[in-house]
């Protein structure tokens, strides 16, 4: 949605004034306005001068709530190596809200997680970029032991340049003190006629429990995704996923299982049984994990190990990590140390530290260091990261930021960046970052996302009114 | 360039005017299951709000300090650990707590209802304190170590003039 700024500022006025005055008049109304802004200079891109913003306004009254984000950009945060011909102003969000004893009713824009993302998850995910929302409605009914939930609308991604409409519910019943059942389905077709992707069905059951015999928890979700064209099955498959929390004295252990057959309806992002796992891939997977955590106090000493056997199509493999990690030593000092070999398509070696020490009531000092590299062969690669930072509280950091990437990238082996973070009564953040950061495959709860090289100077301040 | 600061300009001058008050009443599921509903919580207790995830370093490292802020102040404050995280972390989220033994109550908002209402673009650690009348009287986003001092200072003045 292309506008003007003219557009941008008569809406501003319409809605930021009078919204604006009626706070000041009005002693139930909560109304809160952020603004975000980015501008970089971006050597990458073609044309080097890039602008964001995001103007949010929320606002609540009585069982009402109303949310607005407004949008100026020529560029998007997936894809910042691009520079788009104009600056573009539009509405990048709107929902309204209705609460009342046991209803939720929501209009416009709204994530969505049913069970445990198995057959519907549309969430941001700040760690790789990734922001989709459903734009339509959204009713959730809760009263005592029963769940209900339904929903319709449309997912549009803007950087991929994709439309699909989807509808979906799930209902859950407590049918046993803090034990649950619950029913999960959405329904999935696909709008662009380009692709023609056909409609997709997925329905779950899960089952989930708390304080079980005092000391375990329990989540377990079975679902099965049909693959349709114009009505009738053409394809099938399943996922299952499980796991168990065991909580005892000193001694914490998890345990998870998941096995995905054909199970990608472009909406879902099951869990992947560990998020240190990079592997996303839910076509053709299988893994179990164990993680088990001792933790003794004072100072606060914790070792874990953790220890996962995973498949992907005809491939095997483990990922083994463990370390300790150790807080409030002499009431100033935590490290954290880990190291861990991921070994399914090739031999990953990842070693990481991460140190805080507090040198007074005001003063301290952050740093952290990884190191990953692999051989497969002839076939050799190592990145490494080192961070430094340095910290007067409440209100200033100074970091400073080397990466090395084994493969040239940008003509470039090492990559320094750093830059200044200033907190000015908790309300506002002001960033200032220059140099050239790696960028490459960030992966991050079963998304991957690749981000592109960055060389230039960037600039941010978010600012809360209140 | 020039319309973008004409742009800001207005909009920081609207903004400027605007006066947040009371904190919106919400109803989320707890860790464990259960359901937690704000306004049954308001009135005896300080709340202390804070959203985090278990991917955000410095949010971990603030929960670490207001879970002695939890314990140091028993029966007068209850701070609400909000995680955002996503599905696939839910695990990890309640191993995560359990084995530091963390006092406070944890929250699930992984479709970020609640933390649009008071934190639209989702930067955490995002904090609040709210006082006895429901009164946002704290805001804080971002994390260097100290700013605990900041929230102790805003439990201690509320303390004493109940």
């Amino acid at each position: 949605m292309k506008k003007t700024i003219s557009f941008y500022l008569v809406v501003l006025v319409l809605l930021g004034l009078p919204l604006g005055l009626a706070a000041s008049s009005l002693g139930s109304l909560q109304f809160l306005v952020t603004n975000e802004l980015i501008y970089q200079y971006n050597e990458m891109a073609e044309e080097k001068h890039q602008y964001h913003e995001l103007i949010s306004f929320s606002s609540s009254f009585k069982n009402w709530s109303l949310g607005l984000t407004l949008r100026g950009f020529n560029f998007y945060k997936q894809t910042p190596n691009t520079t788009l011909d104009n600056l573009n102003v539009d509405i990048y969000r709107f929902y309204i809200r209705y609460q009342k004893s046991h209803w939720k009713v929501n209009a416009g824009d709204f994530y969505a997680l049913l069970g445990r993302g198995m057959v519907l998850s549309v969430l941001k995910n700040e760690d790789v970029l990734r922001e989709r929302t459903i734009t339509g409605g959204d009713i959730v009914y809760h009263r005592g032991k029963l769940d209900l939930r339904i929903l319709a609308g449309v997912v549009t991604d803007e950087t991929e340049d994709q439309k699909w409409a989807l509808a979906g519910g799930e209902t859950s019943l407590e049918w046993l003190k803090d034990n649950y059942l619950g029913l999960h389905f959405s329904y999935i077709n696909d709008m662009d006629s380009r692709l023609q992707l056909g409609q997709r069905l997925t329905y779950s059951l899960s089952a989930s429990g708390n304080k079980l015999l005092k000391h375990f928890s329990y989540y377990a979700e079975v679902a099965r995704l049909d693959f349709l064209e114009n009505g009738s099955l053409a394809e099938d498959g399943y996922g299952l996923y499980s796991s168990l929390t065991f909580n005892y004295a000193h001694v914490t252990c998890l345990v998870e299982y998941k096995k995905y057959h054909h199970f990608n309806n472009e909406m879902n992002n099951p869990p992947i049984a560990d998020r240190e796992n990079e592997v996303s891939a839910i076509s053709n997977t299988e893994g179990v994990r164990f993680h088990v955590q001792y933790a003794l106090f004072n100072p606060d000493l914790r070792f874990f190990i953790n220890h996962g056997r995973y498949r992907e199509y005809e491939d095997k493999g483990d990922h083994t990590y463990g370390g300790l990690i150790l807080e409030d030593l002499w009431d100033r000092l935590d490290i954290s140390v880990s190291y861990g070999i991921k070994d399914i398509l090739y031999p990953i070696r990842k070693f990481k530290v991460d140190l805080v020490y507090q040198i007074s009531n005001r003063w301290s000092l952050e740093v952290s260091a990884w190191d990953k590299h692999y051989r497969d062969g002839e076939f050799y690669f190592k990145e490494q990261d080192h961070f430094l930072q340095v910290s007067l509280a409440p209100v200033l950091s100074l970091y400073f930021l080397h990466q090395y990437s084994h493969n040239r990238i940008m003509d470039l082996n090492h990559f320094y960046s750093g830059g200044i973070k200033l907190i000015l009564k908790g309300i506002t953040v002001i960033e200032l970052s220059l140099g050239t950061v790696r960028g490459g495959q960030m992966c991050s709860g079963g998304q991957c996302f690749v981000v592109p090289p960055f060389k230039g100077v960037k600039f941010s301040i978010f600012h809360i009114f209140k | 360039m020039k319309r973008i600061g004409f742009f800001l300009l207005v909009f920081w001058l609207f903004g400027s005017q605007i006066q947040a008050v009371t904190v919106t009443d919400f109803g989320l599921k707890k860790m464990g299951g259960d359901f937690f509903k704000l306004s049954e919580h308001l009135g005896s207790k300080i709340i202390i709000i804070d959203f985090w995830a278990t991917w955000c370093k410095p949010c971990k490292k603030l929960l670490k300090r207001l879970n002695t802020i939890q314990k140091q102040y028993r029966g007068q404050v209850e701070v609400l650990a909000i995680s955002i995280d996503e599905a696939s972390a839910f695990s990890t989220v309640e191993s995560y707590i359990k084995a530091r033994r963390f006092e406070f109550t944890v929250l699930f908002d992984a479709e970020n209802k609640v933390a649009r209402l008071y934190n639209p673009t989702l930067k955490i650690p995002f904090t609040m304190v709210v006082d006895y009348q429901g009164n946002i009287v704290y805001v804080h986003t971002g994390y260097i170590p100290g700013v605990e001092n900041e929230i102790e200072d805003k439990i201690k003045n509320i303390l004493s003039s109940k």
